[in-house]
């Protein structure tokens, strides 16, 4: 992927559903380089269909993934992973029954050694370091995750999708964990983060999008937005059209 | 005894699939007729006394006739005025044992060809069709029989027990190549040229053999198969045998399907002198003996289960070094030349162009065939299934013209007396005259009474 | 002690294979996540090519095992699972034993008749049958090569997949296929590199195996059934485990068959022999009881949802009524050869039917379903001396007893080592049970010489049992006739029954149960009474089955109520649909009925084949095929009465006019085969023709369908989002116009 391009990824007009049900109805996003965006919004508002569509995961119904400047609609995901783009999914993003080793040794396919992966993990994260042979599976919620963000931080991704890192964890942890996100946003990776709990994103994050009901609701810098959630979040809008 | 040759061995399954090691063969083997042996001067009839008359079969006169000319009445199903419709029970397109009792019809047209061409029974020629049991359908092939068969003749099927009750009731007659269950045996409207031990059991090979072996008897190791109808003549044989001084120190149930020999072998060694092998090993048997490095003093099949050319080349394939035995009622296809009723049999069947080789396992279907043709031909004042019954079962003595040794028809468990002995070397059969012994004047068997063992069974 | 070393140098000699087998099979599964039960076949496959090469066209056994090795195996490997094994992703565990067990009987049907069994085969010995001497027992170098391969085979494994990236890899991507992915692995090129070394061990050990005796495809096939116990004790993971699991098999067997299979001494020997012909299955029923209850993988979603869509009481009665109707109408059309045949039906309906409850519903993957069918004609024969009806009803209760029995037994497992287990459960009963030799059963007062009770009993007594066929209140079912229309009005019964449990509460549950067992605890429920309970109902079913089925041979022998006869009938339940009873009827007529066979009757293979390819079909259709491609097809044939009467009409005409004669049996065939296609696209196309029908008034009364369905495998119409925007007092969701503002 080019990074002289201003903006890294955009989505134009991308719809997406599952079977007959649309979840997205005309997505229009663009996330320079660098950007570290917080995606926010109620549950079932198509946050996390969002960031499949980034990844390659879910193809659209309609409309295009442009990364870099090429057109990347349905893009094999392998590839796509290949060239940098590292989707942290929901609900734990390791393989339960492989040891934490393991789960370090496979992010060695984009170059980097096996030490200089477990190196920069339990750098960040000294606690894995102790259960570098226990089944990833058998770990707490919190180190899961912790492996799980390893990925990010040692495969020098160019393009960062996260979601939902702080489900189900203490509020301790989940600082922890935004801290080493931040970190990594600040060596210029572009981070999509796609997040429930408002407070703790806004800290990190660039930029803020609000997506409600499948569209993006509110779009600016999370100053701007902050006192605008509440009412989008429950109240919807009322005077739209039907367009069925 | 054929009723545990090799077909029935595979095809009588408690619980897998089966696999068909049989006369049916797909391949043209060389070698697909037993080889001939010289034996002494004492055997058979002269083959070259004048050939035999049409519709004489060996010792056997009017097999096959046109009779007088005039037509014997009959309203019996399945008859008309110019021909009898008989069904042959076998296996052949079956899926759990594809070719199972293709020789069955191999025989049925080969000697379908000669009666006819003969004259047929008194005028009628005989026309035969197939019936298919599958395996598992033998009831439905009853039925169907039923409908336009007069009789069934020359074939068998290995789960026979269901066909009794609707055969009976359409009075059906039969003159099956064997019978499987003992219902089957002691059914009604039947012949039954081919016998398994049950109520009864020939001991002739201990007997011969007792001299040489008797050492080796006092040690005996039996391997039977665990499928109820290969395993109860062989438990009549193991009840048979220590009444004649065998000791037997071994008795293993293999099961149908044995991927490795090895371990019903090893309990042999240093245990056991004098093997009976289980019905139809092939060649893994005697390799595992190899392997083991286990040579008996002898190995003896008393009912004459394994006299197959599979077996010869199994043998062949990985030979022991021991003796090999075994008594058979059947006349040594390796001296067809001597006996023109084996040698017309083995001429006849190889005629039909068929691809499977001629072996043993032909002749019980010809001993039926003959039977009937015999019985019905005598018919001549009506033609009925009840008539062509009583006529073949008053036979004591029957040989199918010298095929096979005699058996007294008109008891179904009787077991006959006079037995051959074979020896099986890496070259094949060969008959055994000095350790037979016959007791028949010029014949080849030896029918001494005391080789028939009664068991309270 | 000369005997001791004998019998463990055979017994490590089997050991050396099981571990080649049962390591192949555990690769298969560690890498790929499937249990592929067809792996013998692979193994069998390997012995005929070698043979093929080697003997057959005679080429050096070097270059013939290199052949096979390099070319046979990873080719197979890689066409198994481009042409199947990838439609099994995200399926259950019911659909791949279908899917693997078709393959299984594809394979088989294929090989027999490319290589006919009725010839002998051999395959030369390795080494040329020179041996070493290890304490004075004669070792020949062909078994070291084997004991030495599987070793081998064993650690190599171990350190590919535990020491390798690659080896990492392919765990990995059955563990989670999608993250995998995102971690920049391909899964179906992984896929391929796993089946392609799986394929390659089962073709490397039908090499070694080969020179043991004939070659014979189903023992070959089978004999894996054996190196099961190997594979679970290694806990379908460990590869070292495996072998040392192999090794316990090995030396058990051999010692079992040494000291106690080949004497006549000791107490009992006539009822241990057939026990230890079966030994490897009670291995393995041993090995699960003590198997840690680990989660196998962690938590799959199934990519396709498993729907039981609820029975209703119209729709039963048609069918339980239109069953009865048929038989009727059919009866007088067939010969009495084919009638014969097909009074086997109805016995192996109710026995289909029996898996809908416990499979379907439940969700409990047991295969033995005719092992309580053997208990219920067994029960019949000894009971039922003269026709008497009442007896039934003991088999049931003495077939839902021993359910009941078995269920807590394996209680604890679930999934495959469930289907593992009624497997060797069946294995144990066909092949020990059943065939007992006679027995008495005594019950003494203890401590005295009081006797109260004897009975001697043999199960299958002289190989086959005497199954009458009941009468009622002078009704005698007999003849093949009467019989046919009984079991057709016991089926429809049991139809009526299974439905009614269905609708009932205790249905609720066991759906409850299979979707989700946590949740099902959460409630106070107990999942474990619940899962006895529909054992024991299956297997009462099934001994019904069974008492019909037996009734129906009359004298049927064991290998009726084999376990691959089973097998069978599980394959074509869940081919055309576990959860649907109407499935469970065609299942049935298919493997009961002989109209396959007699129509194609040179083609004795066809049945198996179709089978297979059918089963291979299931990856795509796990619902089965009634629910997903027979009735959305029927659907809109109700809505057009003029064609359902015409339809009718066509039918009714032609079969009284074949009945009188006028018309044969294969015109009537046709006719109905030909009306049957013809209804759907006919009704379609004049359901279709527009009658004026105000759209508001039918949508406003209510959903477009049921509301489980809606999205599901019905479409979500803006009425119905209307109709739920009412319910739930929520507007409904606006676009954005791309304006905020109120």
């Amino acid at each position: 992927m080019t990074t002289t391009e201003t903006a890294l990824i955009e989505l134009h007009q991308v719809r997406a559903g599952y079977d007959e049900v649309e979840v997205l109805h005309g997505i229009d996003l663009s996330i320079p380089v660098g950007q570290v965006l917080a995606v926010l919004g109620p549950n079932g508002a198509g946050k996390s269909t969002l960031l499949r569509v980034l990844a390659g995961l879910h193809p659209p119904t309609s409309g295009d993934l442009v990364i870099g400047g090429n057109v990347m609609t349905g893009a094999d995901p392998t590839a796509l992973a290949l060239r940098g783009l590292c989707l942290i999914p929901e609900g734990r993003g390791v393989f339960p029954n492989l040891t934490v080793a393991e789960n370090l040794w496979l992010l060695t396919n984009r170059g980097a050694t096996r030490r200089d992966v477990e190196q920069a993990a339990f750098h960040a994260f000294p606690v894995l370091r102790e259960r570098r042979n226990q089944l990833a599976g058998s770990m707490s919620g919190g180190e899961q995750q912790m492996l799980a963000m390893a990925r990010a931080i040692a495969t020098d991704p160019a393009l960062l999708l996260v979601d939902e890192l702080s489900m189900g964890l203490a509020p301790r942890v989940v600082s922890q964990l935004f801290e080493s996100v931040a970190r990594i946003g600040e060596s210029g990776v572009t981070i999509v983060v796609v997040e429930q709990f408002v407070q703790t994103v806004l800290g990190v994050a660039d930029r803020a999008v609000a997506v409600v009901g499948g569209r993006i609701v509110l779009d600016g810098s999370p100053t701007e937005i902050a006192p605008e959630l509440h009412s989008a979040y429950f109240a919807g809008n009322p005077d739209q059209e039907d367009d069925r | 005894m054929r009723q545990t040759r090799i077909p029935m061995r595979r095809a009588l399954v408690a619980a897998l699939p089966l696999l068909l090691i049989t006369a049916a063969c797909g391949h043209e083997s060389p070698d697909t007729t037993p080889k001939s042996t010289n034996g002494s001067s004492e055997q058979g009839t002269d083959t070259n006394a004048q050939p035999a008359a049409p519709g004489e079969f060996g010792t056997l006169k009017g097999v096959c006739g046109r009779g007088d000319g005039k037509t014997v009445p009959s309203d019996a199903r399945g008859v008309t005025d110019d021909e009898i419709q008989v069904g042959v029970l076998n296996d052949a397109t079956s899926t759990l044992a594809p070719g199972l009792g293709a020789e069955y019809l191999a025989v049925a047209k080969a000697f379908t060809e000669w009666c006819n061409a003969a004259g047929g029974i008194n005028g009628r020629k005989i026309k035969f069709v197939t019936r298919d049991a599958k395996v598992t359908e033998a009831a439905a092939r009853i039925v169907d029989a039923c409908q336009s068969d007069f009789m069934l003749v020359g074939g068998a099927t290995p789960f026979d027990a269901p066909t009794v009750e609707p055969r009976e009731e359409c009075d059906l007659g039969a003159i099956p190549a064997y019978a499987a269950s003992p219902e089957a045996t002691t059914s009604k409207l039947q012949a039954l040229p081919t016998r398994v031990p049950a109520k009864q059991a020939n001991v002739a090979a201990i007997r011969l053999l007792e001299n040489e072996f008797g050492d080796a008897f006092e040690r005996t190791g039996m391997l039977a198969v665990d499928v109820s109808s290969l395993l109860d003549p062989a438990l009549a044989v193991r009840e048979a045998l220590p009444k004649v001084g065998v000791d037997i120190v071994s008795f293993q149930k293999l099961p149908l399907e044995v991927a490795s020999y090895r371990t019903y072998v090893q309990p042999l060694v240093g245990k056991v002198d004098a093997v009976i092998p289980p019905p139809a090993p092939d060649a893994g048997f005697f390799r595992a003996m190899n392997d083991v490095d286990y040579t008996p003093k002898v190995l003896l099949d008393p009912v004459g289960n394994t006299y197959s050319q599979d077996l010869a080349k199994a043998f062949a394939d990985a030979p022991v070094d021991a003796p090999y035995y075994l008594a058979s009622e059947i006349f040594p296809l390796e001296m067809a030349d001597q006996n023109p009723a084996t040698k017309l049999a083995m001429d006849l069947t190889k005629k039909t162009g068929t691809k499977l080789p001629i072996d043993a396992g032909m002749i019980p279907a010809w001993a039926s065939w003959l039977l009937f043709a015999r019985s019905a031909s005598e018919c001549t004042d009506k033609l009925t299934v009840d008539c062509v019954i009583e006529k073949a079962t008053s036979d004591h003595a029957y040989t199918a013209g010298g095929l096979i040794a005699p058996v007294d028809l008109s008891d179904p468990t009787s077991i006959g007396a006079c037995r051959v002995i074979l020896s099986l070397t890496a070259d094949g059969f060969t008959y055994e005259p000095k350790i037979t012994k016959p007791t028949d004047g010029d014949g080849v068997f030896n029918c001494d009474d005391a080789n028939v063992v009664r068991l309270d069974g | 002690m000369n005997e001791f070393i004998g019998f463990t140098v055979s017994g490590l000699v089997s050991a050396g294979l099981y571990a080649i087998v049962a390591c192949g099979l555990t690769l298969t599964y560690t890498t790929t996540g499937i249990f592929n039960w067809a792996h013998g076949a692979l193994v069998a496959v390997g012995a005929f090519s070698y043979w093929q090469f080697a003997v057959d066209w005679g080429l050096p056994t070097p270059l013939a095992a290199a052949i096979c090795l390099l070319l046979v195996g990873p080719l197979m490997g890689v066409t198994l699972e481009a042409v199947i094994m990838h439609r099994l992703e995200g399926t259950s565990e019911a659909t791949r034993m279908v899917v693997t067990l078709a393959l299984l009987l594809g394979v088989l049907a294929g090989m027999n008749w490319i290589w006919p069994p009725s010839q002998q085969r051999l395959v030369p010995r390795i080494a040329g049958g020179h041996v070493l001497t290890v304490l004075g027992q004669r070792v020949p170098y062909s078994d070291i090569l084997v004991i030495a391969t599987g070793l081998l085979v064993a650690v190599g494994l171990r350190t590919l997949l535990y020491r390798t990236r690659a080896g990492v890899e392919m765990r990995a991507t059955v563990d989670d296929r999608t993250l995998a992915t995102l971690n920049g692995a391909s899964p179906s090129r992984t896929a391929m590199r796993s089946w392609a070394i799986g394929s390659t061990l089962a073709v490397l050990a039908g090499i070694l195996i080969a020179p043991r005796g004939a070659l014979s495809a189903t023992t070959l096939a089978l004999l894996i059934v054996n190196a099961y116990a190997a594979a679970v004790i290694g806990r379908l993971r460990s590869l070292p485990m495996t072998f040392v699991g192999a090794v316990i098999l090995g030396l058990a067997t051999g010692y079992a068959q040494g000291y106690v299979g080949s004497r006549q001494d000791i107490t009992g020997y006539q009822y241990l022999v057939g026990l230890v012909n079966v030994l490897p299955v009670v291995v393995l029923f041993v090995a699960l009881q003590f198997l840690p209850q680990s989660r196998l993988r962690g938590a799959r979603v199934l990519r396709v949802k498993e729907v039981s869509s609820r029975p209703t009481w119209p729709g039963t009665l048609v069918l339980a009524v239109s069953v009865v109707i048929v038989a009727v109408a059919v009866a007088p059309l067939l010969s009495p050869g084919d009638l014969n045949s097909v009074t086997k039906v109805w016995g192996l309906a109710i026995v289909a039917l029996s898996l809908v409850p416990l499979v379907g519903y439940g969700g409990r993957l047991s295969v033995c379903p005719l092992s309580f069918a053997a208990i219920g004609a067994v029960v019949v024969s000894h009971l039922g001396g003269s026709g008497n009806p009442v007896v039934i009803i003991w088999a049931v209760l003495i077939a839902a007893a021993c359910g009941a029995v078995l269920s807590l037994t394996v209680i604890r497992l679930s999934g495959l080592y469930l289907s593992l287990a009624t497997a060797a459960f069946a294995v144990m009963l066909d092949n020990w049970i059943l065939t007992l030799p006679k027995f008495t059963a005594v019950i003494r007062v203890p401590f005295t010489d009081v006797t109260l009770y004897r009975h001697e009993i043999t199960i299958f007594e002289g190989g086959s049992l005497d199954v009458r066929r009941p009468s009622f209140f002078g009704v005698h079912t007999t003849g093949d006739h009467a019989f046919f229309i009984y079991g057709a009005v016991v089926f429809a019964l049991v139809t009526l029954v299974v439905a009614a449990v269905r609708r009932s509460d205790f249905g609720l549950r066991l759906i409850a149960l299979k979707d989700s067992p946590v949740g099902y605890a959460t409630l106070g429920l107990n999942g474990r009474l619940t899962s006895m309970a529909v054992f024991a109902f299956s297997a009462g079913l099934a001994g019904l089955g069974g008492a019909v089925y037996g009734a129906a041979i009359q004298r049927p022998s064991p290998n009726v109520f084999s376990f691959f006869s089973g097998l069978s009938i599980l394959l074509a339940v869940v081919i055309l649909g576990v959860n649907s009873i109407g499935a469970a009827a065609a299942a049935g007529v298919f493997v009961g009925g002989p109209a396959l066979t007699n129509l194609f009757p040179g083609l004795a293979q066809l049945s198996s084949t179709l089978i297979g390819t059918a089963g291979i079909g299931l990856g795509d259709n796990p619902n089965g095929a009634v629910p997903a491609e027979m009735r959305p097809r029927w659907r809109p044939v109700p809505r057009a009465p003029v064609v359902l009467v015409g339809g009718l009409a066509a039918v009714v005409i032609t079969y009284f006019l074949t009945l009188a004669g006028v018309l044969g049996n294969w015109t009537f065939a046709t006719v109905l085969v030909v009306v049957l296609l013809a209804m759907p696209p006919v009704a379609r196309y004049v359901a279709e023709i527009p009658a004026p029908r105000p759209v508001r008034d039918a949508e406003a009364d209510g959903l477009s369908g049921p509301p489980e369905l809606l999205g599901l495998t019905l479409p979500v119409t803006s009425a119905d989002l209307d109709r739920v925007s009412r319910e739930i007092s929520v507007p409904r969701p606006r676009p954005t116009g791309g304006s905020h503002g109120t």
